[in-house]
């Protein structure tokens, strides 16, 4: 079988009966057990034989009629998924099996989604190389000595590897758009409110949004057109109808000059711009713009960091070896809870609740916590503004193409960086769509990103469709020989024993 | 801002986190990098190119809340089924009352 097909193309070859679910949960499972990108935390096959065949049996009643029916998919390790372990990639919540399906899940399960697994992510989501995982980093397809990026480079190393032909993953900072941009899949961050977040383990509530990775702008389409919509579990969740299919014509698309500084890699700022020219000759109307404010990309990394972080030292509070959990008992209540939070933590997770206690103590807490809320109300503003103008912004995802593993683990302060263009879309409630746009010299790929207004998720979508029908950058994949090496070892339950 | 081993006792206290001694030197370094390059908001002067509005919480979109009403919710079995200790009925913690 060729793997080289989307999600959508799957489908309707299981429609139409070219491929049984069986057998085409057979070609994920062989390019998992080939690929070596250690993209899993772990897999879960009997589930998913079992959930094929009765996903075959919808389809053939008739029953199951949605595109995605039978499509063998991922969900990334912060998912919650029903009697499959959901450990966020973090040793506290390593063997953690949720009771209950996050919406997302319930309704792509609903429309006949086969689960084959949860993919590897940073810890906790915090990170962009998936170095941080419990399990050990994840790879990137074209070149294994270089991180997927993260926190979804396990979803995004899996899609464009066959390992499954979409993701259910999540970006509070970039997480969904940066490992698209390092693997060359296209992704979608929604607006927030767009989706529910109920299952979804949180990081940093006010940022965190699930969405869909996939081999191209239509299968993602089509995975949010499934997942979206309000939900009674998550008082966040906008009702409102979303619409996503209408022309787009006349697009005006903005480009922010303080984007193109020397902080941006050269070949990625020359392949944005030829993105550009493809917009335009597909008749968009494309300028450049300012942003009020040359330190805003400082302000706004500065404010997401301490919101971030800010919420993170709030939520996982809940990690006290009670209820669910790792637990390292002590003597007495307070050093059981030290002793568990000490060793289920990772350096990172708890460098993140360092900082973010500090930005809510008392003493700091106007200085840094209420100064990053001040900033964050100015940039929704400020993006208000950008969007009477145009209806799209165009820019890049990252500053890098994917960097060397180990390269950056160390210094937090280019980690921080490398989020440059992403975060203000989380802290601005945006929508933004990763999507492929070259390679640099290196064979790496370079991903763009396109911002859009709050529920504006058909534009983005028809602007992308636009730039895939005219471009075949979403069309090239790794080669599969090249990756057949270091054989990860999952054990028969599907348990990742690369730790 | 000066991150010394009093402000790490402190945070550990808050976080209920006790850091390894390479951990904690580690921590050091990397917070008061983090905290110069975020104080750049602490300089409101910074800010006074722009609109300087006082922090107001305004939602993106209408919401909703369900009605308050009575649902089935987890049922005991499954709230124990992830708890390192627990009896049929409760979950184990320490004694926290002498």
């Amino acid at each position: 079988m060729d793997l080289h097909v989307t999600a959508l193309e799957l489908g309707k070859m299981i429609k139409e009966k070219k491929i049984g679910v069986r057998e085409a949960l057979d070609e994920a499972y062989a390019a998992i057990d080939n690929g070596g990108l250690n993209a899993y935390t772990n897999l879960c096959p009997e589930f998913a034989y079992t959930q094929a065949d009765a996903v075959q049996r919808g389809i053939d009643k008739g029953e199951l009629t949605s595109p995605l029916a039978g499509v063998p998919m991922s969900v990334k390790a912060n998912i919650s998924t029903k009697g499959i372990e959901t450990n966020c990639a973090s040793k506290m919540l390593s063997g953690y099996i949720p009771v209950y399906d996050a919406t997302a899940v319930k309704k792509l399960k609903d429309a006949g989604a086969v689960i084959i697994g949860k993919t590897n992510m940073d810890e906790f989501a915090m990170g962009g190389s998936t170095e941080t995982s419990y399990f050990g980093t994840a790879k990137n397809p074209w070149d294994l000595k270089h991180v997927p990026g993260g926190s979804s480079g396990g979803a995004a190393a899996a899609v464009i590897s066959g390992e499954g032909y979409y993701a259910l993953a999540s970006d509070t900072g970039g997480s969904i758009r940066q490992p698209c941009s390092f693997c060359s899949v296209t992704g979608i961050k929604p607006t927030y409110g767009a989706v529910s977040r109920n299952g979804l383990i949180a990081y940093a509530s006010s940022l965190d949004q699930i969405g869909p990775i996939g081999r191209d702008i239509n299968d993602c389409a089509e995975v949010l057109k499934t997942i979206s919509g309000h939900d009674s579990y998550d008082a966040t969740c906008a009702k409102l109808d979303f619409d996503i299919g209408h022309e787009v014509k006349n697009l005006r698309i903005g480009l922010p000059r303080q984007y193109f500084t020397s902080a941006l890699e050269p070949e990625i700022a020359k392949k944005i711009y030829d993105a550009a020219k493809v917009f335009e000759n597909l008749g968009a109307r494309i300028s450049e713009f300012d942003f009020s404010g040359d330190d805003m990309t400082d302000y706004t990394v500065s404010a997401y960091y301490i919101i971030a972080c800010a919420e993170a030292s709030s939520n996982l509070s809940r990690y006290d070896g009670i209820k669910y959990g790792y637990l390292k008992e002590g003597q007495g209540l307070v050093e059981s809870y030290i002793n568990t939070r000490s060793e289920g933590f990772g350096i990172v997770v708890k460098r993140r609740l360092m900082l973010g206690t500090f930005v809510l103590s008392s003493g700091f807490y106007d200085a840094y916590y209420k100064k990053a809320l001040n900033m964050r109300n100015l940039l929704r503003a400020q993006w208000n503004r950008i969007f009477e103008e145009y209806d799209v912004v165009l820019g890049p995802v990252a500053p890098t193409t994917a960097y060397r593993i180990g390269e950056n683990i160390n210094d937090p302060m280019k980690m921080m960086l490398g989020d440059m263009y992403t975060v203000a879309v989380n802290m601005a409630y945006l929508p933004a769509a990763a999507l492929p746009c070259g390679f640099d010299r290196n064979g790496l790929p370079i991903g763009m990103q396109l911002i859009g207004k709050a529920f504006g998720e058909n534009t983005l979508i028809n602007a992308a469709r636009a730039f895939q029908q005219a471009t075949d950058h979403h069309k090239k994949f790794p080669d599969a020989d090249a990756v057949k090496t270091d054989r990860i070892q999952y054990d028969k339950g599907g348990k990742n024993n690369a730790i | 801002m000066n991150i010394d081993d009093k402000l790490i006792d402190y945070l550990q206290g808050l976080t209920r986190l006790e850091l390894t001694d390479d951990e904690r030197e580690s921590t050091k370094l990397d917070l008061k990098k983090m905290l110069e390059y975020v104080s750049v908001l602490t300089d409101t002067s910074s800010l006074s190119m722009m609109e300087y509005e006082e922090n107001k919480f305004t939602f993106i979109s209408e919401t909703e809340l369900r009605p308050d009403e009575i649902e089935p919710s987890l049922n005991r079995t499954d709230a124990l089924k992830n708890a390192s200790r627990r009896t049929d009925e409760y979950f184990v913690t320490d004694k926290t009352v002498e």
